[in-house]
């Protein structure tokens, strides 16, 4: 499946902004399942210098820096993004929790050194016993690990609830453990943080959702807008996605932009300035289309978004 | 006991410096004891006393935590803590080898992590540490060293042999107060320094600055400067002299910006490119971007620009992880991957909870261990488990049990001792010496000497954690005396660096110190005129003393004061020693002294010797007069002041006679004469303005004289007597008069003029015309018409709209000079500009 993705942010600061910094995880990276045909980030006002490089998890970082004044901030990425529809990787490896949990330890090869760094705390997601409790039945020694995984997932979207206005960027794990309400990013934090908390290796990944619904299906939450889940290590295989606010294994929908320990590594837009008083007006618009090969007209649809900050 | 003959005898059962086992002094103290006894403890205390008097004059001080008002004087002992150069020349190797490997160990952790793929250390060692910082991944310096600069802390144990105990690797601490230690036991022991041969430290230095001048990539004379977290920090002594002796500005981060891929600095003439950074701050307080700790502060950007090359940054950002203790643990196995064989020193022996051997090991033994976080950034100190009462051990094990990987274990190991003068007496106190490392060539260079601490008491454990201790001069001997260096080289020679970049924040406390010293001088004389009045044989009358006390309350602006309608006129010595002596009352003396002390500490860098040692006494003379007031409330309170006067006019004084002519300077000046402009207008309205008494204003002609300074000129000028008209013209129109209005505003313009430069545009700045507005007016104005009075009040309206019109012009000037040159910028902010991944 191929898309395209256009996503522009607009910033509109209360006062002038003397000099801003940002960086941007916005441009999507190759994986295994996905290939990048095209990617432009365009800044306005144009910046002093635009930089574009591989972060430490290989992920596509870009850094711009707009040196006069302004008041407002544009940023836009149009990228167009190949997808290969993946089978159902539910069947897995057949290793059981406790193999996986040994391995990760072990750190027998270098696929698990590299894997074991999503074992432990980051800046967003600390261990502790509450989320370990959370889980720990599923994950018992003799339990196939990939199953026990999709288990987790299910239960977070069965028993939490998907409410935007609940939590802020800012909201603790265990307040949604507490509450049991979040949106994407706090499910995917939530899930790592459970499976980190048991020994496991689990990574934040950013991205996008393809919003077509299949026929007679309903449609999936987290239409258009930028979209978080999470994968687990699997020793000696590979990286498993998992989607819990949608309660489901990624298969060609999932556009993947970044990942990290937590949101902190890929945060889509961050900045530093100088000024621009304590107020900001924010406007997101992402539209992702899917492009029909062969056909002249490659959009199917369309959709734009806008969402309000206080939201966010 | 009788103290005499002096002597040092072993109180301890640990290894002592001086003394063998057997209570023979060792080899090379012998000399250096016999000099002390030979002293004998009188003079010894009395040189003690010398070598105080001097740290407190150079200020030698530090502020623990954020309070610059408790400010300890730098304690040196004066017995120098002295190794031979056989035993030397062990702990050199060992330094150089320990750098040498924190060398290699960050260029491979930010590069091709050997030690984690090797499985020479364990990856969640590094990974889970928080002081990784992964945005510094694939970064590197030209060149063998990543590390620039490092210390250690060593112990020596019972058996004699040393240890390191901890490592510095981001910006350690201590170089400047070897130097001021080295400098001070050189003055006040020169014999006995000369004749023990002992190491020079200027070679140390001079390498840091090559390697430093190297890192600039063989630009001709680079830009390097020295970045500090601001005053009012635990070392900022230090940082202010050691920036000055290695001849490098001192900046703050918001003295710089990244623009154009590159770093630089806002200076008095306009941005400059920074070449090379001496970091002295940690990794999280560098950019914003990279660490969440470091809110409002830091160079947004910074690091990018370091890693694109466009300016070197050392240590390099990142070098923090090194501090992490459970690489002791390691040490060995990591020489043998990267030198192939086994390390020349040990460290102290160290379990890492992170492995289950070793904690189960640390479960075992806990009470008799010392328990260290593995990262700084978590605030931890260390502890010593036995310390702690039955409630806290718990808790402490229970948090590394919840997080094994954060903390390590270290065996108590009582260090050396060595004898401190204590009275009359020497005592033993147990040591630990910081060593100091700088590469060099292709290798390091290791400091021939460092900083020894000193522990409080002879049983104390925490001895660098607390400054309270002591340090002593550390001494290397030498077999043959050595010859001098000086630090700067020939890059120097070719002529001074006129342009010396100074940041633009200075000139803001430049501005705010002559302002306050002004202000804190003309307070203290209209004060004791005030006293000396209410105590003339011939007394004022009621409402002149009235209108006296009142001008008081106007000129200080501390408002209510002797203007509440309840102010005890009739015994006014308690609110006017209030107005003097209350610290927490704006606009108080003490207050304008407390804001001198606060710009200086800003501008440390610019100042002179002697000008520092003023600033100390401005210290100790409000102690001075805190001290004193209560007893001298009762007679001639108005003879506290003086010292205080004599010190801020000595401190007007030198900046007139030992500071350059540079813009830096015209800030200071500008300061101060807006400061005396407006006080004197102030002084003038609430005093000589109105009528309304028989006499008239002019009985108070004679305290405004005299308050002004001008009493004895007038004496000498006017022998008719004091009349109103001739008191204005000398302090409004006579130019030859340093107190007086046009004087003031005259050296304004002069100062403005030359700011603005030569280039004359046809348009003067806002400063200049406002400032031109009330030159002018001055200058139009007629004398015998500001002195005439209403017929009807006797009040001089004339004058009283017309400084009125003045006090305005001058007020727009000074917020035209702060909006013109002030740094307004605010700290950076962090915005996460809605990236929140929100479906």
């Amino acid at each position: 499946m191929r898309y395209r993705i256009s996503h522009t942010t607009v910033y509109e600061y209360s006062d002038q902004v003397s000099q801003g910094y940002s960086v941007a995880y916005l441009v999507p990276r190759d994986t295994p399942e996905q290939k990048v045909l095209r990617s432009e980030l365009k800044v306005s006002p144009l910046p002093a210098t635009q930089l574009k490089q591989f972060d430490y998890f290989g992920n596509t970082v870009c850094s711009f820096s707009v040196e006069k004044p302004h008041k407002k901030l544009e940023v836009r990425v149009d990228s167009e993004v190949e997808v290969a529809p993946s089978e159902n990787r539910l069947l897995g490896s057949g290793m059981t929790c406790a193999d996986v949990r040994q391995a990760i330890a072990g750190c027998a090869t270098a696929a698990d050194i590299q894997a074991s760094e999503f074992c432990f705390s980051s800046p967003m997601i600390g261990r502790s016993n509450d989320l370990a409790d959370f889980a720990s039945a599923l994950f018992s020694d003799e339990r196939e690990f990939v199953t026990a995984v999709n288990e987790l997932n299910n239960r977070i979207f069965e028993e939490f609830q998907y409410d935007p206005g609940f939590t802020t960027v800012a909201t603790p794990l265990d307040e949604v453990l507490l509450n049991k309400r979040g949106v994407c990013q706090d499910f995917a934090h939530f899930a790592i943080g459970v499976l980190r908390s048991l020994g496991f290796a689990a990574r934040y990944v950013s991205g996008y959702l393809e919003t077509l619904p299949p026929p007679g299906q309903q449609k999936l939450k987290g239409a258009d807008a930028s979209h978080a889940w999470f994968a687990v290590y699997v020793p000696g295989d590979d990286w498993y996605d998992f989607d819990p606010t949608n309660g489901a294994m990624p298969s060609g929908q999932h556009i993947t932009t970044a990942w990290g320990r937590d949101y902190s590594d890929v945060t889509p837009l961050k900045g530093v300035v100088f000024g621009g008083g304590a107020d900001q007006i924010l406007s997101v618009a992402v539209d992702v289309e899917r492009v029909n090969e062969g056909s002249a007209q490659g959009q199917i649809q369309t959709q734009t978004q806008i969402q309000n900050p206080s939201q966010g | 006991m009788s103290t005499t003959p002096f002597s040092y005898s072993v109180q301890h059962a640990q290894y002592d410096e001086v003394l063998r086992p057997d209570g023979k002094v060792r080899d090379h103290w012998h000399y250096p004891m016999q000099v002390l006894q030979a002293m004998g403890p009188d003079a010894l205390l009395e040189r003690q006393r010398t070598a105080k008097r001097i740290l407190r004059d150079d200020g030698a001080s530090y502020s623990p935590g954020d309070q610059l008002n408790i400010s300890h004087t730098w304690n040196l002992d004066l017995v120098p803590m002295i190794l031979s150069s056989a035993e030397w020349s062990t702990i050199e190797n060992a330094l150089r080898e320990r750098a040498e490997l924190l060398n290699l160990i960050l260029a491979d952790l930010y590069g091709p992590r050997t030690l984690i793929f090797n499985r020479v250390i364990p990856p969640s060692l590094i990974f889970g540490n928080p002081e990784f910082l992964r945005a510094c991944d694939g970064m590197k310096l030209q060149g063998d060293h990543q590390l620039i600069f490092h210390a250690a802390d060593l112990i020596r144990d019972k058996s004699g042999e040393w240890m390191i105990i901890g490592d510095r690797s981001q910006a350690p601490s201590g170089t400047g107060y070897v130097l001021e230690n080295r400098t001070v036991l050189r003055r006040v022991m020169p014999s006995l320094f000369r004749d023990a041969h002992v190491h020079r430290l200027a070679n140390f230095f001079l390498q840091w600055r090559r390697k430093l001048t190297a890192l600039a990539g063989g630009k001709d004379s680079p830009l390097i400067v020295y970045l500090t977290r601001g005053a009012y920090q635990e070392n900022s002594f230090e940082d202010a002299y050691l920036a000055n002796y290695l001849g490098y500005p001192l900046v703050q981060s918001r003295d710089l910006t990244v623009r154009k891929g590159g770093l630089w600095l806002k200076s008095l003439d306009g941005l400059r490119r920074v070449d090379v950074v001496l970091r002295r701050i940690d990794d999280c307080f560098t950019d914003p971007v990279v660490s969440r700790y470091s809110a409002g502060q830091g160079v947004p950007g910074l690091l990018e620009v370091a890693r694109n090359g466009g300016v070197v940054i050392a240590n390099p950002i990142g070098s923090g992880i090194l501090e992490n203790p459970a690489f002791a643990k390691y040490m060995p196995a990591i020489a043998r991957h990267f030198l192939g064989r086994e390390l020349r020193m040990n460290s102290v022996p160290t379990w890492w909870c992170g492995d289950r051997e070793d904690m189960a090991y640390v479960r075992a033994h806990f009470d008799d261990l010392l328990i260290r976080h593995c990262s700084r950034l978590a605030g931890g100190h260390s502890v010593f488990v036995n310390e702690l009462d039955k409630a806290a051990r718990e808790k402490l094990l229970h948090s590394v049990l919840a997080d094994p990987e954060s903390y390590v274990a270290q065996q108590v190991i009582p260090p050396s001792q060595t004898p401190v003068l204590e009275g009359k007496q020497l005592s033993s106190r147990p040591l630990v010496l910081r060593g100091y490392a700088v590469a060099s060539d292709a290798s390091y260079s290791v400091m021939p000497g460092g900083l020894t601490h000193v522990g409080a008491n002879a049983d104390t454990r925490h001895i660098v954690s607390q400054y309270g201790g002591g340090s002593k001069d550390t001494w290397i001997l030498a077999s043959e005396p050595e010859a001098q260096v000086s630090i700067y080289e020939s890059e120097q020679s070719r002529g001074a660096d006129r342009s010396f970049s100074l940041p633009s924040r200075i000139i803001d406390n430049l501005f705010w110190f002559g302002r306050y010293a002004e202000r804190a001088e003309s307070g203290l004389r209209l004060v004791r005129t005030v006293f000396e009045e209410l105590n003339s044989i011939e007394p004022l009358p009621r409402d002149m003393r009235c209108r006296l006390l009142e001008s008081v309350t106007h000129v200080t602006a501390t408002y209510p004061g002797f203007v509440a309608a309840d102010a005890n006129i009739d015994s006014p010595e308690q609110e006017l020693l209030d107005v003097v002596a209350n610290r927490g009352r704006f606009g108080s003396i003490a207050h304008c002294l407390e804001a001198i002390l606060h710009s200086a500490d800003g501008v440390k860098e610019l100042l002179s010797n002697d000008m520092l040692r003023l600033i100390n006494d401005v210290r100790d003379g409000m102690d001075y007069l805190n001290a004193h007031l209560a007893e001298k409330l009762q007679s001639a309170p108005e003879e506290l002041f003086d010292p205080l006067i004599t010190t801020l006019l000595a401190l007007c004084g030198l900046s007139q006679e030992s500071m350059v002519r540079s813009r830096a300077w015209r800030f200071m000046e500008m300061g101060r004469r807006l400061e005396r402009a407006q006080q004197t207008i102030e002084l003038l309205r609430h005093t000589l303005v109105e009528g309304g008494v028989e006499s008239g204003p002019v009985s108070l002609l004679k305290p405004v004289l005299a308050s002004l300074e001008s009493r004895i000129v007038y004496k000498r000028y006017y022998r008719s007597g004091y009349r109103l008209e001739k008191g204005l013209e000398l302090l409004l129109f006579d130019r030859e008069n340093p107190r007086s209005l046009a004087f003031q505003l005259e050296s304004l313009r002069i100062h403005l003029e030359e700011l603005n430069g030569p280039r004359k545009s046809v348009q003067v700045g806002e400063d200049l015309r406002c400032l031109l507005k009330a030159n002018n007016a001055l200058l139009l104005a007629r004398l015998p018409e500001l002195a005439s009075t209403d017929l009807e009040s006797g009040t001089c309206l004339k004058l009283d709209s017309f400084l009125e019109e003045l006090e305005t012009d001058l007020k727009a000037a000074a917020q035209a000079i702060a909006d013109r040159y002030f740094d307004h910028t605010a700290g950076p902010q962090t915005v996460d500009m809605g990236g929140r991944n929100l479906s």
